[in-house]
């Protein structure tokens, strides 16, 4: 991906979008290490790191705008979420889940999953002899923009409607610039001929 | 949270209305507006179990509290060892029937297996389709607890034989042709819904699986010498529709269905999960004999055009014709494909479908009266019963197609070996001689064959706003 001088986000088109929820199970299963192919074969439960909504006639997913100054790294006590390669992402390793910027974002694209995987939750002392025991670990989890994904963001590339496009704000404006400056052109044309 | 009675539900919690089942339905049976929660009706849907492959809206982490889940799986009547994302749309199952079944002491629990559910059961456990023997599931079975193991193929001979004779006879002496082939339920129950008045053209023959039911509980009853009530039958197979096949009420003895149970590809992986048995590390052992397996036949189902082959083959057996050559065009678009066999001067065509949206053309040719072909094999899933409502469900929508030509391709390749001889075979024979006295005999007819009901209701065209 060309670095541009604004960060990418995904967004999504709520005309298109019907719902179905595929891109969260595309997500999910793109962040896991050995992707399965059948719902038999997981066992875990999916965390997506983008969350589809319906509220009223509306339905749509709502994940990170990778927010320029963004209001979830400049919360965050231990560093763990950074900016590299115009994206925000969280280091799990340094989250130690204090829901801090699951409270600081604006736009609710921060959730709090289960870690799993290979690295084995490390239960906190609190929790021993409390009856929480079995309370998986929970860590910061939020779209990376699917960081080493070949064919880019798994929900883009599974969407049935094609309903998620991947937006540059900076290039689309220059887009629009440019377009507006054809139609300029057309404008003076047709007031001076 | 039920909201009808049939063997397809969707959970009005988790359904988020994208209508996908819907538009993928052929019989009209979903129906909601866009956006909110869809319902089944029972009274029109013919249970192929697409939707429950299709079906994306899943229980997610981030909308529930935690133990929701355990009651959901209750409700299912599922193990509370699935692990599995839950899905809106899913299917009833038998599993408490069956459960209680392996315990009972005065049971004999009898198991049938489709060959299309051995190669995919491999995927539920994270390996390549194919990778778990045959032998393995036999194992498997046994040490879930049930006594005897069987290979459906032997039904699925006695099935092609059946038709092959009913061709045979409508050519000779004048029928209803094409004989549209009985082996899908749900191709029968959508023919006997929106097209009532093809009946008459529908094999009278029962399907492989409610065939080997009966055999069950009228031959091998006999043979091991005790009450049909004390055999407790369970069928598995890759078909959601078979649940509904098996509670018809023409197929049972008194008060005792043929089938009593059935059970799918997906449901046996929860089953085994559950009871800690993992089939791949299990020593092979071989199906029971009393209905031997018929190797030839595994791959029949698993491709479109297979079954029509196997009856033009064995039509052409029939009609005194050795070793009759059948030609078999590829599948075209659409999911259908054509075979041809010569037979003396004559040529007899046989099409093939898959998909009901697909039969529809062929169906209402039958029903004008200008088919060109003798027999017509449908398949309501997409690719045959390798993509089946009971197979295990592909996450992702553009993997499933892969996934199905994978099932297809390594059930196939095992066994290269065409032509199954079956007006030969010795078994089939040995049945026919000592059980059934001979064959299209009264005692044959009512073990093998069944009869259909017109259902018809109106299909309408779909509306958005039909809730």
């Amino acid at each position: 991906m060309k670095l541009e001088r604004l960060n990418s986000f995904i967004l999504a088109d709520t005309e298109k979008c019907v719902g179905c929820r595929t891109c969260e199970i595309a997500c999910a299963l793109a962040h896991m290490a050995v992707p399965p192919e059948v719902a038999g074969e997981l066992n875990a439960r999916l965390t997506p790191r983008l969350f589809v909504v319906s509220a009223g006639e509306v339905t749509a997913p709502v994940l990170c705008r990778h927010c320029e100054d963004a209001p979830c790294a400049n919360v965050c006590k231990m560093s763990a979420i950074s900016r590299a390669d115009g994206r925000v992402l969280v280091n799990t390793e340094r989250c130690v889940g204090c829901h801090l910027c699951m409270m600081a974002c604006p736009f609710g694209a921060i959730e709090f999953a289960p870690l799993n995987g290979d690295t084995a939750p490390i239960y906190p002392t609190a929790a021993k002899s409390s009856g929480e025991e079995n309370k998986p670990m929970y860590r910061a989890n939020k779209c990376d923009l699917c960081n080493d994904r070949a064919d880019g963001p798994a929900c883009i590339t599974n969407c049935p409607e094609k309903a998620l496009v991947l937006v540059n704000a900076a290039a689309a404006t220059r887009r629009r610039r440019n377009e507006a400056a054809l139609e300029l052109l057309a404008e003076q044309n047709a007031v001076w001929v | 949270m039920m909201n009808n009675d049939g063997f397809i539900q969707i959970d009005q919690e988790l359904c988020t209305g994208c209508r996908h089942c819907s538009d993928n339905c052929a019989v009209q049976a979903i129906s909601g507006e866009p956006k909110k929660p869809q319902s089944v009706s029972s009274e029109r849907c013919v249970v192929c179990g697409q939707c429950v492959q299709i079906c994306s809206a899943f229980d997610s982490i981030f909308d529930e509290r935690w133990g929701r889940r355990t009651e959901r799986l209750l409700e299912r009547e599922m193990p509370q060892s699935v692990t599995e994302p839950l899905f809106a749309a899913h299917d009833r199952n038998f599993l408490p029937e069956i459960k209680a079944a392996l315990i009972e002491r005065n049971l004999r629990t009898v198991v049938h297996c489709d060959a299309s559910v051995i190669g995919p059961l491999a995927e539920e456990f994270g390996l390549r389709t194919g990778s778990i023997k045959p032998g393995q599931v036999v194992a498997a079975l046994r040490k879930l607890g049930f006594h005897r193991v069987y290979s459906n193929t032997f039904s699925v001979g006695i099935a092609i034989l059946e038709q092959a004779r009913e061709v045979a006879e409508r050519v000779q002496k004048g029928g209803n042709l094409p004989v549209i082939n009985s082996s899908c339920p749900a191709a029968v129950r959508f023919i006997e819904q929106s097209f009532p008045e093809l009946i008459h053209f529908l094999s009278g023959c029962r399907s492989p699986r409610q065939i080997a039911g009966s055999l069950t509980k009228a031959y091998l009853a006999q043979q091991f010498k005790t009450d049909p009530a004390y055999l407790f039958n369970v069928s598995l197979a890759s078909c959601t529709a078979h649940k509904l096949e098996a509670t018809r009420s023409e197929l049972r003895v008194g008060a005792h269905r043929d089938i009593d149970a059935v059970l799918t590809g997906r449901e046996l992986a929860w089953l085994l999960k559950h009871y800690g048995i993992d089939p791949f590390l299990l020593e092979e052992s071989e199906f029971d004999q009393e209905l031997p397996p018929i190797d030839e036949l595994r791959k029949v189902f698993c491709h479109i055009g297979d079954v029509a082959q196997a009856v033009l083959e064995t039509t052409g057996e029939l009609l005194g014709v050795d070793q009759a050559a059948v030609e078999c065009s590829a599948a075209e678009g659409g999911g259908a494909c054509f075979s041809k066999v010569r037979i003396g001067d004559r040529e007899y065509v046989a099409a093939s479908v898959s998909g009901l949206q697909n039969a529809v053309p062929f169906l209402e040719a039958v029903r004008k009266g200008e088919s060109s072909f003798r027999y017509l094999e449908l398949m309501a899933c997409p690719l045959g019963c390798v993509s089946g409502g009971g197979q295990p469900k592909v996450l992702l929508p553009e993997r499933r197609k892969p996934i199905y030509a994978m099932r297809a391709n390594s059930t196939a390749l095992a066994f290269a070996k065409p032509g199954a001889r079956l007006s030969t075979n010795a078994a089939i024979r040995h049945l026919y001689e000592d059980f059934f006295g001979k064959p299209c005999g009264d005692k044959s007819n009512h073990v093998l064959q069944t009869r259909y009901v017109e259902r018809s209701i109106e299909v309408q065209p779909v509306q958005a706003n039909s809730s």
